[in-house]
This record gives C-alpha cells, sequence and structure tokens, in this order.
C-alpha cells in the first residue's frame, strides 16, 4: 500500500513511474496454466458494488457510484462510475476488508475516518484500479480524476493475476474472490483543510489518501441486470 | 488558423465554465438578501442561484415550464430554455389517493435491527444513476408494501435557503424511506437510504450525512414552517406515511386538506418510469 500510494502519487504528478516500475517488477514469473484454471473457477461470475459516501463533511458532496464486474473463464471487465466525487485525482481499489468503514472506525473522534482508521476496516489492498489492470510497467499508474467520473477497463484474466502476483498484492496461491471486498475511492478537494488529527501515510496530503465513498461488493445472480 | 484557436480557446472556456444541465420545473423562488442571488428551488430536488440583475430569466422560471437549465459550477443560472414535454404530466395531486380526514395509520414495527438490516439489503438496487429521491423512495416503499406486506414510513429532510447558501449544497430536499424498529425498551426510527447510507440509520446518523456541521435538524410536521423559516436552522424534517411522494404531498395536506391514504398509481408509474 505503502509503495503504491507513493507511485500513484508521484506518477499523477509527472506520469513517469514506468521505468522504475519495471526494475522493481524484474522478479517477474508467470502462472502457470494449472494455477491459472484453479483461479479462473474461483472467480467467474457477476458482481456489484453499490459506492456510498463516507467523509462527507469535509468536501460538502454527497458523492455516490457503481461497480460493476464480469469475470469469464478469459476476461476481466470493470466499470466505475461515480457522481458528485470532488474534483481531484482520485486512487480507487478493491481491498480484502468485507465491510466498508462507518463512525466506530473514527478512534480519535474527530469526527473523520482517516486512512490508518480506514485500513483498520478495508484491510489490504488487492486490486488497484487504476490505468492499465494488467501492464506491470504502467502498473500503479493513473487515475481517474474530476467531479463524476466513468473508468471502464478490460483485461484478459491471466494478465491481470499475473500482475498481481509479480506486484505481491496476492501470493502465488491466493485467490481472486471478489465477492464481499470492498473497493475503496479516495480524494478529498485539495482546498479543504484538515483538521490536525487527520492522519495520512508516506507524507503525502492527507486530501489524496482519504477515503470519499466505499461500496461492499456482492455477487449477482441474475447477470441480465448488469450491463457492462 | 486565427479563427480554429479562437474556437479552441471558446470550446475550452465553455466547456469549464457550464457545470451542468438539468431537465425540470420550477418549484419555487427564494429572494436573496441585498445583491445575494435569488434561490431558486426546482421540483427535482435541486437548486440554482440566479443573479438578481438576470430578470428576463426569473420571468421565464416563474412561467412553471419544463425546462432545460443550464448552470456554471456555481449552481449559478446561465441559460433556460422551454421544452417540450416528452411525457405525461406527472399527476401532483391525485384526488384518488387523498382523503379528507387524516387515515388512520398503522406503521409496522420490525422486531429488531437486523431486520431493518435484511429489508435494507433487499431494496431494488437496479435505480437509474440519474434518477431521483422521491421516486427511488417511492418505489422501494411501494415494494417492501407490497411483497413483503412492510407499511413504512419516510422521512424529507428539507435544507434552508441559508444552509444552502452557506455550504453551496446542491439540493433542497432529500427522502428516504423510514421504518420503527423495535430496539430493547423503546422504538428506534431507522432510514433506509440505499443509495447514500451503509444500513439503515438513526435519523441523525442519516441527516448527519448532507448537514456537514452535525447541527441537528428541527422535526416538524407542516412544509410552511420550513418554508417561512429559511434563516434560522440549517434543516427540517418531517416523517410522513408510505403514501407521500414529493413535498408538494406534504403542501398540499396543509393547504387543502387532504390527506395521502393510498399509493397514487401514477406516483408509482412515474417513479418506475424515472428511475429504474
Amino acid at each position: 500500500m505503502k509503495q503504491f500510494i507513493i507511485c500513484s502519487f508521484l506518477i499523477v504528478l509527472v506520469t513517469a513511474c514506468g521505468k522504475n516500475s519495471s526494475k522493481k517488477f524484474s522478479n517477474y514469473k508467470s502462472i502457470t496454466p494449472g494455477e491459472q484454471q484453479q483461479e479462473t473457477q474461483l472467480a467467474t461470475g457477476t458482481y456489484r458494488a453499490i459506492i456510498r459516501p463516507l467523509n462527507t463533511s469535509v468536501y460538502g458532496m454527497i458523492t455516490s457510484g457503481v461497480l460493476k464486474v464480469k469475470v469469464d473463464e478469459k476476461n476481466f471487465k470493470i466499470n466505475v462510475i461515480m457522481d458528485d466525487a470532488p474534483k481531484v485525482t482520485h486512487l480507487q481499489g478493491i481491498y480484502s476488508g468485507t465491510t466498508c468503514p462507518d463512525l466506530s472506525a473514527d478512534t480519535n473522534g474527530d469526527g473523520l475516518i482517516d486512512v490508518n482508521e480506514e485500513k483498520r476496516v478495508s484491510k489490504k489492498l488487492i486490486v488497484p484500479l487504476d490505468n492499465d489492470l494488467s501492464n506491470p510497467e504502467t502498473n500503479f499508474g493513473q487515475y481517474p480524476s474530476g467531479d463524476s467520473y466513468t473508468y471502464n477497463k478490460s483485461t484478459s484474466y491471466r494478465d491481470l493475476m499475473n500482475d498481481l502476483y509479480l506486484t505481491e498484492l496476492l501470493s502465488g496461491h491466493e485467490a481472486l474472490n471478489l465477492e464481499g471486498k470492498t473497493i475503496i475511492v479516495r480524494g478529498a478537494p485539495t482546498t479543504t483543510k484538515l483538521p490536525e488529527t487527520v492522519s495520512s501515510e508516506d507524507s503525502l496530503p492527507k486530501n489524496i489518501t482519504l477515503a470519499i465513498a466505499c461500496g461492499v461488493i456482492e455477487r449477482i445472480e441474475d447477470e441480465s441486470v448488469i450491463e457492462l | 488558423m486565427k479563427s480554429t484557436v479562437t474556437f479552441l480557446i471558446l470550446v475550452l472556456f465553455s466547456s469549464n465554465a457550464i457545470s451542468e444541465t438539468i431537465q425540470t420545473r420550477l418549484h419555487s423562488i427564494i429572494n436573496g438578501k441585498n445583491a445575494e442571488s435569488d434561490l431558486v428551488r426546482f421540483e427535482n430536488g435541486r437548486v440554482a442561484f440566479l443573479e438578481k440583475t438576470k430578470r428576463p430569466l426569473r420571468e421565464e422560471l416563474e412561467k412553471k415550464n419544463f425546462i432545460e437549465v443550464v448552470m456554471d459550477k456555481r449552481y449559478e443560472i446561465i441559460s433556460i430554455k422551454n421544452l417540450k414535454m416528452q411525457f405525461d404530466e406527472p399527476p401532483y395531486f391525485d384526488r384518488e389517493a387523498t382523503i379528507e380526514e387524516r387515515p388512520p395509520y398503522t406503521p409496522t414495527i420490525l422486531k429488531d435491527l437486523n431486520e431493518a438490516t435484511s429489508m435494507f439489503k433487499r431494496l431494488n438496487a437496479n435505480y437509474q444513476r440519474v434518477s431521483l429521491c422521491f421516486n427511488r423512495a417511492h418505489v422501494w416503499s411501494y415494494e417492501e408494501f407490497n411483497k413483503n406486506n412492510i407499511s413504512s414510513m419516510k422521512t424529507f429532510i428539507f435544507f434552508t435557503a441559508s444552509y444552502i447558501n452557506k455550504n453551496r449544497f446542491n439540493w433542497w430536499f432529500h427522502v428516504a424511506p423510514m421504518v420503527y424498529v423495535q430496539a430493547e425498551d423503546r422504538i428506534e426510527e431507522r432510514v433506509l437510504d440505499y443509495r447514500y447510507s451503509h444500513g439503515p440509520l438513526l435519523i441523525k446518523e442519516w441527516s448527519d450525512l448532507f448537514v456537514f456541521n452535525k447541527r441537528p435538524c428541527k422535526f416538524t410536521t407542516k412544509f410552511s414552517e420550513y418554508d417561512v423559516n429559511p434563516q434560522t436552522e440549517e434543516c427540517y424534517l418531517i416523517n410522513t406515511t408510505m403514501y407521500y411522494w414529493q413535498p408538494n404531498d406534504i403542501h398540499n395536506e396543509e393547504l387543502q386538506s387532504r390527506y395521502m391514504n393510498n399509493f397514487s398509481k401514477g406516483a408509482v408509474r412515474t417513479s418506475y418510469s424515472e428511475a429504474f
């Protein structure tokens, strides 16, 4: 997570993290077809998360959105639509936690759930939803921005899994099962002065790491309600 | 070359200046104090601001036609265009769904928070991305009544002009279904706002999502109390039965002493077609 955020931030600013990434990921190792088969069977399906606002008091908007994912034997297709978000870049990703944080996560009682408080609930980043889901050269790259955006990505399931393994977001034997996981969207306005009590990570501005929305991913049995 | 550059500059400038276009009808206008812009409230729950110098735009608004409104990013109105109605006139006042005396209404009391959470989770998630809160709330209430025989309530929150001006907030009201829940020795009111909350919330928790300084909203039973006190509070709350659809239903009750005692078929049809 630490490297993810640092690199994300730098790339957002200078869009030049690719070279360093390729050095860092020099231990690239493709998974075997057998492993691939196992993962595919576990993850195939259609998923949805209703993304609801968090920390609304700091940015004066009621952000909401929807995540839709379709996974079949070959492809991983994802669509995130967000509305009424602050006009900034939004780090977003799928996390291993199974619930969205509520005010009980606000352990210092300042009325906001900062990144460190939130991560006790959202836990580990599994899939960064950046500009390129499957390319290690550009992974941890650019993220969507704006007050209303649509994020549409499609990649081969195998490439995605390879990418997650080589970047160590998933371990070699871990399955990617989206059901019950969470999506977190970050990014409060840079003009908002957050209280001293709000913490951040890696000396990054608090506004960048503060979560503004979250949703729990559910498997959808009636696939006809999901259009991708 | 010169004209191309000019055109590009204009395109860039205009796309930056225009924030949003909405299609709706005027609800009311609250005059701003001194040099403040007037606050325009639309029937779809949105607000906009209108500079006092833009008199022709105000006159156009006051015709109460179905219009397209273009706003800048501060929600100041830039232009208004009359639209031909593309669908039936909404059933603002459905006499068949009302009676002249306040009807008895027995809301369902859910046995615990788990039951409220189950209800929350089964609410229809297939709403349109661009949809109105009162249409979503109406369908959720209607479906719970029809499928599970739950007589729910609705909680309306009305934001005052003072609050809207201070925060440049872009709604003047919001509504969601509410249920009564047995909790040990008392009965709690829990709001089921499927789009914006992560579960059934107490009314204060729910209003805190929208009222950023977390000041409590004042409960009232009359729309006029909210309407004539735009400066003293941040917000007002009104609880109604599940049959109430829009603020107009609440206002009509006060003005005409007619009470909703059924789901208006027109309102349900309109809610489904707009929101789902």
